[in-house]
């Protein structure tokens, strides 16, 4: 059972969240015209063996996302932080503070 | 206007189920009245503060502990929602910037009660219940049997748990359940 | 390397056993290969014997991290089947089935094919619509496929939930009966024995650490052990494809989950077919040892532990209490997981790389098992004429940018949903 310390609830089973997907993917700005950017946000994955960066939504609690950093090989747990809050790739962190 | 009925209407029969010589459980139902979510985005706080103030409330609370004034309860459920029960008609409070939600039919409320409630919890819920852990005025948002409660101590052995009307008999059943080694009371429907 | 058969059995018997020869060497590595395959599962052993006996290149090692054929390989659920619907998959699953059919011919090794038929309950009327569709679909191609009402269901497998209780009420069923079972570990052991004697090196506990260049063009591996050059290094990694791209540069429509699967303690023969839930992703079959193996959902997150959580150990065990009751009774003996290369779009990969010498063989999700003979044979006509063969034509990296997705369960880009 992967325990989850989230910042609202506190630390939780991981039976109260759905996972949602890799944290680390660039949206490209709207007005991107190149192919490849649009094609590696939405098909191309890093997929690192070892620390990776997840949103998990916290649906049984507060309802809040958050991006959880956890070691793929180990299950190793680390950091919890609020979406809002974590510090996304530049054109994501851009829209969170819209 | 028709009253609404309880969704527990039928599982409250009266009477004494279980461990016959032990008496660890109560179990009841509360009618919900008037329930009220205000949510928003952006600076929550100050969209939210005429609502807050108005019910005589200072600020939006934390994620632990509920707000009790008189018949209001208020608990802040994340960083930009709030729940209110016994509150009047917040319709009026709605804006561009703040989301006014009734919830009033949405949600019933089981009362456990009782020198056992706390191992109840605790066989249904994968969080710590003990008294240093969970006191009166605290709550917390969790799942039981997968639905999405809200779970309040509202004395030292006493708790109401908010659930879903669509799932309330479900929880009930798994409530009574886990109840009966236990020694299980339910009195008649409120 | 002598020929198994029932005559070297009987001999052999009669000398107690102890002049058995290897079945596969254990040579030191040549300096430099015609062909490097990484990974020595199923799909990379499979390669490597088809480079030798289709195209006679025999110049080949196959390099592995571990101990061959002990990852997914090692690992899988046995299932074989060929229903698949999605123009691209239909006749490649197809050509599987039949090198299965022949395989332990061909390779002078009994890999227990059993085609024992598998089932697909329906659960709706809908559902049976779509079960017509696929099945029309398979026999258009010349693939065989029955419909079952519930009646007949019912009578073939007593032993599920047809009680009014019943969550998820059977309304019948599609069924292959070509399908079945295969041993995983011989047919891994079958295709190193069966490339060992076409002249291949299998190069074990030798893990891929980088590359070897020359110029922009790939020249070989460098190993935990070693660099060995080649003039064309193929990936048959499976869900450490990500990590295997990576040093060469490359990102894949690759994500790397973690699937468990179980088995029983052993029993009396109860289920003789491989029955699919339709109502949850959940299926079963019967080992020869007695055990029920059970198989179901991911775990959801990444993961290459090659272990999972209980929290889907309970969840797959409802389904399968779900499907037939008397489950229930029977203790769970072991569970283990795999590393699942989960694509974009629920499909494999057969193809070249961008990176020019490097060839790339993933994405099988985790139906990779019962695409082990036609993986091997194609990737290894992939690999000898550079060019793809007709049935893994589609299997390319660039199929998401053109909108060509294969995608049989129509979700979307979300690795963990196919």
């Amino acid at each position: 059972m992967i325990r989850i310390k989230c910042p609202i609830c506190g630390l939780r089973n991981e039976t109260e969240f759905t996972y949602g997907e890799d944290a680390n993917v660039n949206r490209p700005s709207m007005d991107e015209q190149g192919v490849q950017p649009w094609v590696d946000f939405v098909f191309n994955r890093d997929n690192p063996r070892g620390w990776h960066k997840e949103y998990w939504h916290h649906v049984q609690g507060c309802r809040q996302w958050v991006v959880l950093e956890r070691n793929t090989l180990t299950h190793e747990i680390g950091n919890c932080e609020l979406a809002r809050d974590a510090k996304l790739p530049p054109s994501q962190a851009s829209e969170a503070a819209e | 206007m028709p009253e609404p009925l309880s969704p527990l209407t039928n599982k409250t029969v009266a009477g004494h189920f279980g461990a016959g010589d032990a008496h660890g459980v109560t179990l009841g139902t509360r009618r919900v009245s008037s329930l009220w979510q205000i949510a928003g985005w952006g600076d929550f706080e100050a969209v939210a503060k005429p609502v807050l103030t108005s019910l005589g409330l200072s600020g939006l609370g934390c994620f632990r502990h509920a707000q009790q004034l008189g018949a209001v309860t208020v608990w802040r459920i994340a960083p930009d929602k709030i729940l209110l029960e016994g509150v009047r008609d917040l319709a009026a409070a709605a804006s561009e910037e703040l989301m006014v939600l009734d919830l009033g039919h949405t949600r019933t409320a089981i009362t456990v009660e009782g020198s056992a409630s706390r191992d109840l919890l605790a066989q249904v819920i994968a969080i710590d219940t003990a008294p240093a852990a969970f006191g009166p005025g605290e709550f917390l948002q969790t799942g039981i049997h997968h639905v999405g409660v809200l779970i309040h101590c509202t004395g030292p052995d006493r708790f109401d748990i908010l659930v879903p009307c669509t799932w309330a008999e479900t929880i009930w059943e798994v409530l009574f359940d886990n109840a009966l080694p236990h020694g299980l009371t339910i009195e008649e429907a409120a | 390397m002598s020929k198994y058969s029932a005559f070297s059995v009987f001999r052999h018997a009669l000398s107690g056993n102890k002049s058995w020869g290897r079945a596969w060497r254990d040579p030191e590595p040549k300096a430099s290969y015609d062909v490097v395959i990484v990974g020595g599962g199923g799909h990379g052993l499979a390669t490597a014997y088809y480079l030798a006996k289709e195209h006679g290149i025999t110049n080949v090692a196959v390099v592995e991290k571990g101990w061959l054929g002990g990852g997914n390989t090692g690992r899988n659920t046995t299932i074989v089947r060929s229903n698949y619907m999605m123009p691209g998959n239909t006749m490649f699953y197809e050509r599987s089935m039949k090198l299965w059919e022949n395989l332990s011919q061909d390779l002078n090794y009994n890999v227990m094919i059993s085609q024992r038929g598998q089932y697909n309950l329906c659960h709706s009327p809908g559902q049976m619509d779509a079960a017509r569709r696929r099945g029309n679909i398979m026999r258009a191609n010349g693939i065989d496929a029955d419909l079952f009402d519930r009646a007949e269901v019912k009578r073939r497998l007593p032993y599920l939930d047809y009680s009014d209780n019943a969550r998820f009420p059977i309304h019948g069923a599609i069924y292959q009966s070509r399908a079945g079972t295969a041993r995983h570990d011989a047919v891994a052991w079958g295709f190193a024995r069966g490339a060992d004697q076409r002249g291949v090196d299998i190069l074990q506990q030798r893990e891929v650490t980088g590359y070897l260049w020359e110029g922009g063009k790939i020249a070989g591996v460098q190993t935990s052990r070693g660099d060995i050059r080649a003039k064309k290094v193929a990936l048959c990694v499976a869900g450490h494809s990500g990590h295997l791209a990576q040093m060469a540069g490359l990102r894949l429509p690759v994500e790397t989950h973690c699937l468990q699967a179980y088995v029983t303690e052993p029993y009396k023969p109860l289920v003789d077919t491989v029955i699919s839930f339709g109502a949850a992703h959940f299926y079963l079959s019967q080992s020869d040892k007695g055990g029920l193996v059970l198989g179901g959902d991911l775990d959801m997150y990444n993961s290459y532990a090659q272990r999972g959580g209980l929290p889907i150990v309970k969840h797959t065990l409802a389904s399968a209490k779900a499907l037939m009751p008397s489950v229930s009774r029977l203790k769970l003996l072991r569970h283990w997981a795999g590393v699942m290369d989960m694509s974009m779009d629920g499909s494999p990969f057969i193809t070249k790389t961008p990176v020019d010498g490097l060839y790339l063989n993933g994405g099988w999700c985790y139906g990779g098992f019962k695409a082990t003979p036609a993986s091997g044979w194609c990737f290894a006509h992939t690999i000898a004429t550079d060019t793809p063969h007709e049935d893994n034509a589609e299997f390319t990296l660039d199929r998401f940018e053109r909108g060509y997705q294969i995608d049989e369960k129509g979700v979307g880009p979300k690795p963990n949903a196919h």
